[in-house]
């Protein structure tokens, strides 16, 4: 994709022409897609469910003693757990904190990782191999081990959670960023930018962000599949969500030491919605990977 | 060849090196009082400043994150608050229960997962193809939570064939621990299966492709041979650095599978510390997860450069 043969000064109007098109190819192999379609659908669900779910379902908070641990049945479809209170609305509002949350993540972790990234392949050099070594650094623990060191050394909120899967993923991302702007740095609109005597800051902002925005993309809709993961499994640890709102982790970890006694329901709704969700974004996440190669 | 080695031990160290500052200051920004938080909230301040000054608290960050690391390098990673006893000797056999886990789970999806990228390469586009990519890529993204907790209710509930505690009765043969291991290693089990599958199937793909597997079909070699030979070879390369690289995955799969289990993993014990803010055993247990990732990166990078002869190291990326 290289408009380096183009006269310098046409090289703005004909950028945007060219994004229009390329942006109505990409929707139209986009919605091709029955993986799209299907992922779409089961995200959309969610997001329902996160926005309007408490005014369908009943109290997800409401005890009720006399009724506790029941199977599922016309009453409570999903059935009821320990402290007798309905499943079904505890999994519907349970999207609610996930849906928050995963998306502020993954959206500061990309902004600050698309700068880092811009920065480390635009200089390179000593820029470069320092903040390499401490993307290295971080990419050396596990996901799930940075996010318990990260709530322990902040404490436990909802906000700490946006901030640490956010610090997590800024290496992450500027790693994918940095490669595609060495492959962008040495084509011909660059160095035409820097003839023409544009800052450093203006070429990579509004040069060579503009070109690099599809795996920026991809990137983003990845690790939202990935902060989705890692939510409900520090949630599950008790260093993510925290009650009393229900969210799937907790309830999962709450209600596991009861299957022994046969109350299935009180985690098996829990763990297939985390799995729709996950997969709803991957699916997404994967659909728009292929729309990119194909328009 | 030795010179890459050698860059690739410093470099590694460098980040190391970076990581246990990371992980000690990342530790004692925490909003609590190690001596307060083992006295609790009752204790008299001046008991309180005496164990601080026992603990070595009292002093300056910096001569406190001197004084870890250099005991640290010595071998002795300093006393737990929780167990109070060494951390040495209890991460060591937390490591080696984990490595239990984590062995099991390789030895189970390394052949699993390289004979299903290999068939799944050997019919793309064919049903069976597209079967094995979809269970790869949903395998892969769900995490252990929900595999993990399905798994418990199907074979330790429903059908009762499993335990499912993975903790072993004490002086258990290796055959009654690997039993208890099965049903914690499927999860992360799962989740490798797909990395690893669609890595041998891209790079069987590649190779069936290649000039080299044409010239094999054309001078009448049987598919068989021609596929053993030479396909394989060049397409399971790829394959060996993944396998590595996942090694950090496994470990922060074993977290969260060693809390639902209930085995006295390395997991565990870092789970333990973090929410009893035992920070010695947190410290330790982390930076040795950060070793274990980087030397397991470093034996694949020197394997890759092995196995591959076409390949000289001029630099590192």
């Amino acid at each position: 994709m290289s408009i380096g043969a183009v006269p310098v000064e046409s090289t703005a109007a004909l950028n945007s022409a060219q994004a229009e098109v390329r942006r109505r190819e990409f929707l139209r192999e986009l919605t091709r897609q029955k993986a799209f379609i299907a992922g779409a659908i089961i995200v959309g669900f969610w997001i329902l469910a996160a926005i309007f779910g408490t005014l369908v379902v009943q109290d997800p908070l409401a005890q009720n003693l006399s009724a506790i641990n029941q199977a599922p049945s016309g009453a409570h479809l999903f059935g009821t757990d320990q402290l007798g209170r309905d499943v079904l609305a505890r999994v519907i509002v349970g999207a609610r904190p996930v849906l928050i949350v995963a998306p502020l993540a993954t959206l500061i972790g990309t902004v600050f990782g698309t700068a880092l990234g811009l920065v480390m392949g635009y200089y390179r050099g000593v820029v470069d191999d320092v903040v390499g070594r401490f993307v290295e650094a971080f990419l050396a623990l596990p996901l799930v081990v940075t996010g318990i060191l990260g709530v322990v050394a902040l404490g436990s909120s909802n906000a700490t959670l946006i901030i640490v899967i956010g610090i997590v993923f800024t290496p992450l991302i500027a790693r994918t960023v940095r490669a595609a702007v060495l492959v962008e740095r040495d084509l011909d609109y660059v160095a035409a930018a820097r003839l023409r005597g544009e800052s450093s800051l203006y070429i990579m902002f509004a040069e060579i962000l503009p070109n690099i925005l599809a795996p920026i993309m991809v990137e983003f809709t990845v690790r939202l599949g990935y902060a989705v993961f890692t939510i409900i499994t520090l949630s599950f640890l008790g260093f993510g969500l925290q009650p009393p709102t229900p969210n799937w982790g907790s309830e999962i970890f709450t209600n596991i030491s009861e299957v022994g006694a046969g109350y299935w329901w009180e985690v098996l709704f829990d763990a297939i919605a985390v799995a729709s969700l996950v997969v709803g974004v991957n699916l997404i996440a994967n659909s728009i990977e292929t729309a990119l190669d194909a328009s | 060849m030795f010179l890459f080695i050698l860059k690739r031990i410093g470099l590694g160290l460098i980040t190391l090196w970076i990581l246990s500052v990371l992980v000690f200051f990342a530790s004692q920004v925490l909003p609590g009082d190690p001596a307060r938080a083992i006295l609790g909230p009752l204790a008299a301040p001046s008991a309180v400043a005496a164990l601080s000054k026992q603990l070595g608290t009292d002093k300056p960050l910096i001569q406190q994150y001197w004084t870890w690391i250099t005991h640290f390098v010595t071998g002795d990673l300093g006393i737990s608050y929780q167990y109070q006893s060494p951390v040495g000797p209890l991460l060591t056999k937390a490591l080696g229960h984990s490595l239990e886990l984590a062995a099991l789970a390789f030895v189970l999806v390394v052949p699993l997962g390289i004979v299903g990228g290999v068939v799944a390469a050997l019919n793309v586009g064919k049903p069976l193809d597209r079967v094995l990519s979809v269970f790869g890529l949903t395998a892969t993204v769900i995490p252990e939570v929900v595999s993990g907790t399905v798994l418990i209710l199907v074979f330790g509930i429903w059908l009762n064939v499993l335990p499912i505690s993975a903790t072993w009765p004490p002086g258990s043969s290796l055959g009654t621990q690997l039993y208890h291991l099965i049903l914690p290693a499927i999860p992360l089990t799962l989740i490798l299966f797909g990395y690893i599958e669609q890595m041998a199937r891209a790079g069987t793909v590649e190779a069936l492709n290649s000039d080299y597997a044409r010239t094999a079909t054309l001078k009448g070699l049987p598919r068989g041979v021609m596929i053993r030979r030479h396909v394989l070879r060049n397409s399971l390369l790829p394959t060996i650095t993944v396998i590595a690289t996942q090694t950090g995955y496994l470990i922060g799969g074993l977290v969260l599978v060693e809390v639902l289990f209930n085995y006295q993993g390395i997991g565990r014990l870092i789970y333990n510390a973090a929410t009893d803010k035992d920070f010695p055993m947190l410290e330790a247990g982390v930076l040795v997860i950060g070793i274990v990732y980087m030397v397991a990166t470093l034996i694949a990078d020197v394997l890759y450069t092995l196995l591959n002869p076409r390949i000289r190291y001029r630099g590192v990326e």
